[in-house]
């Protein structure tokens, strides 16, 4: 029976084949070949002048040991994770929760107001802090200057660079994240709240011990969406602050993205490139394990 | 067949002859269509092109307008594609190596060899490749000086300076009034708002003093004498509180102008087109402007530099019959009085040397300042511009720089330490 395998598995089902085929095909495209060249390219010094040299790892060498650069947009990464995205997925949580509320008035206003961050463009979005975020005319500063408060250096400060794009992503995708809690609230039986106040479970206890760990498998999906969206970070600093002041802002990306077409280092951007991926695919797996394993031992019905 | 075959390919060849022998003296009334990629979109497309189409009525000129940064970045893709290039483009002096180096731009040098001592040396060297090969047409030149509010230092009874230190001084003086003198970002953002503001205003600083930022092997010197007295002196600006700091064309830095805040701006000629642009009528810094040449760093010294200035290009992938017509409009606008003239009206310096002594060109005046003749002045200063280098590697050390540039500004590393940073960032 085994010798009849694939051929004979892909002939007998074709017309599935035939469905799911445009998608690997845009794939392959789009997706497989630029990332296998560039995997590629990360072995070679080119800067777009004279062919390939293949250097072997002289591109990884250099990153992780050289360049003292590099390491910095990896922390500032990091810093730019840890600030937001915990915080901000909980508070997406908590909101969901109001909102899901039997008490709660015109949901579905706020479900929409908090939703259009998320639509729109994030270069406007971008565009429009900037303006805000401004030292001397920004809308932000000048309201604390009424308040008596003393300006903020929102973009012009290394302390308060990241600060300010946390702002901003938080800003964009709080709602994206409450939606989708909601989303997963509302999947969770409604009898198992009913049996719990029956047990005499407070609002506190029965967000801590029902809730949350019901929602486990939608926050797990949000942080490792979270995780890969924030490690790739490149619109919003590129636009805010250009990486600066000095290096505060500097992504893993835009970072990848100055080197191979500012500098003309594409081999060196690739190299950036496949560190990036490792440094995503490290958390993620992980993420992925803990609530894997996790899941497993909830075989509630 | 073989007999077909040969007459055929003789008769191509007489037609390829003859179309070279053309080519340079085309027909007025060629019909055809040209694209082009620039920044200055303003000045091509409103002011040359309709020039252009008095003398060939029948070339449509596309002009599509991008960001000076975005320009040159797209260029580089398309070159490095090998397709996707516009017909001709714009392309500033700090980029053209980098695309000579990456082989994508058609050798002008014999059509430049028609027209021997028409545009100064150092221009010419700056889009030739080793051996001497030129690549581009220059289009405008950048010499740099001290643009001041004529009503603010005469309020304020200020003399032109004629050294930096006597520039610092009237920034002291100034700076009692609440005036400023000059602006620098403390934290310049994006490369295309700060080169031609805080990074670009160091650059001349240093080409000023003869100064460079690559040695003759085309390693980085940073941390040069010239380059830490340029810095030494931006330092002192900002830490004094003497230049306003906000970013070069951001709305904040027009309102300083129109509330009479800031008293100089050390830029290129072609900054009267920035002015002319966005000062209207009605702001008191309207029709107060004059220019004036750079103070000097040592008394006696050098006073002049050069910011910018850009280059028209042809791409090897443009097809043959539309680099015919590119050419015709290159030659028109760099090699033609008519062509300098109007490029002059709009407010940018041509690098054609015959437009100097024109007396058109040199009595020309603009509303915002009054009755000086700028071009006179910059035709002084262009031939005394010292050489400066910009290699490939230029963009990158540029960036470095930036960088570096706010450390010392904020006082978290001294101009040494912030240029020695630099330069060993550069040197890796």
């Amino acid at each position: 029976m085994k010798r009849r395998g694939l051929a004979h598995e892909i002939r007998r089902n074709a017309h599935a084949y035939v469905f799911i085929a445009p998608f690997f095909l845009i794939f392959a495209v789009f997706g497989l070949y630029p990332i296998v060249y560039s995997f590629i390219l990360s072995f070679y010094t080119w800067n777009a002048n004279e062919p390939w040299v293949f250097v072997a790892f002289k591109n990884y060498h250099d990153l992780l040991l050289n360049d003292t650069v590099f390491w910095i947009s990896l922390w500032n990464v990091l810093y730019i994770y840890l600030i937001n995205v915990p915080p901000m997925i909980l508070l997406g949580v908590i909101i969901a929760v109001a909102l899901n509320s039997p008490y709660q008035r015109f949901k579905d206003f706020f479900r929409v107001t908090y939703l259009i961050p998320y639509v729109t463009s994030v270069l406007s979005i971008a565009i429009v802090f900037f303006v805000v975020f401004d030292d001397s005319r920004g809308l932000v500063n000048l309201l604390l200057g009424r308040m008596g408060l003393s300006p903020v250096h929102w973009l012009t400060a290394k302390k308060m660079s990241k600060i300010s794009i946390d702002i901003l992503v938080t800003w964009k995708w709080l709602g994206y994240n409450m939606i989708i809690a909601l989303a997963g609230l509302q999947s969770i039986d409604t009898q198992v709240y009913d049996a719990s106040k029956i047990d005499g479970a407070g609002t506190i206890r029965t967000f801590f011990r029902i809730t949350l760990p019901l929602l486990r498998p939608v926050i797990a999906f949000q942080f490792i969406m979270a995780t890969i969206g924030t490690f790739t970070m490149f619109t919003e600093p590129y636009i805010l602050t250009d990486g600066g002041p000095g290096y505060s802002s500097l992504t893993l990306v835009l970072y990848l993205y100055r080197s191979a077409f500012k500098f003309f280092k594409l081999g060196y951007g690739a190299g950036i490139a496949f560190l990036t991926f490792i440094v995503i695919l490290i958390p993620a797996a992980i993420q992925v394990r803990l609530y894997a394993e996790r899941d497993r031992s909830y075989t509630a019905t | 067949m073989k007999a077909r075959r040969i007459v055929f390919c003789i008769c191509a060849a007489l037609l390829f002859c003859g179309v070279l022998a053309t080519a340079g003296a085309l027909d007025k009334n060629t019909k055809g269509e040209l694209t082009n990629w620039t920044w200055t979109n303003k000045c091509i497309d409103e002011w040359l092109v309709p020039a252009f189409n008095k003398v060939y009525p029948n070339i449509k000129v596309t002009t599509v307008p991008m960001a000076f940064d975005e320009t040159h970045d797209k260029i580089f893709a398309a070159i490095a594609a090998g397709s996707g290039a516009p017909d001709f483009a714009t392309i500033v002096s700090d980029y053209v190596q980098k695309f000579i180096a990456q082989g994508g731009l058609v050798d002008m040098t014999d059509y430049l060899s028609k027209h021997k001592g028409e545009f100064p040396k150092y221009k010419l060297e700056m889009n030739s490749d080793k051996s001497g090969h030129i690549f581009g047409v220059p289009f405008n030149s950048a010499p740099v000086g001290m643009w001041y509010r004529k009503d603010i230092f005469d309020k304020y009874n200020i003399k032109l300076p004629q050294t930096y230190d006597e520039y610092i001084a009237a920034g002291r003086q100034l700076k009692k009034y609440g005036v400023y003198i000059d602006s620098i970002s403390v934290a310049a953002q994006a490369m295309d708002r700060s080169t031609h503001g805080e990074v670009g205003l160091h650059a001349f600083l240093t080409q000023q003093q003869s100064g460079s930022y690559f040695d003759a092997a085309g390693k980085p010197t940073l941390d040069s004498k010239e380059s830490r007295r340029a810095m030494s002196l931006m330092a002192t600006l900002v830490k004094e509180g003497l230049a306003a700091n906000v970013e070069n064309g951001s709305p904040a830095y027009y309102q300083l102008m129109d509330e009479s805040k800031l008293a100089t701006v050390m830029s290129a000629a072609w900054y009267i087109n920035v002015l002319v642009n966005y000062i209207k009528e009605g702001s008191p810094a309207f029709g107060n402007w004059r220019f004036a040449k750079l103070p000097a760093f040592d008394k006696g010294g050098s006073r002049a530099s050069n910011l910018g200035g850009a280059e028209l290009c042809i791409f090897k992938q443009t097809p043959k019959a539309k680099a015919d017509l590119a050419m015709a409009f290159i030659d028109f606008t760099c090699t033609t009085l008519e062509g300098n003239k109007v490029h002059a009206q709009y407010g940018e310096f041509p690098s054609w040397i015959p437009s100097w002594t024109n007396p058109e060109v040199v009595n020309m005046t603009w509303p915002m300042t009054g009755d000086q003749k700028l071009n006179k002045i910059f035709a002084e200063i262009e031939p005394l511009v010292p050489a400066w280098k910009q290699p490939p590697r230029y963009t990158e050390v540029q960036k470095i720089l930036q960088a570096s540039m706010n450390d010392i500004f904020v006082g978290d590393k001294t101009v040494e330490k912030g240029l020695a940073d630099a330069q060993k960032e550069a040197a890796r």
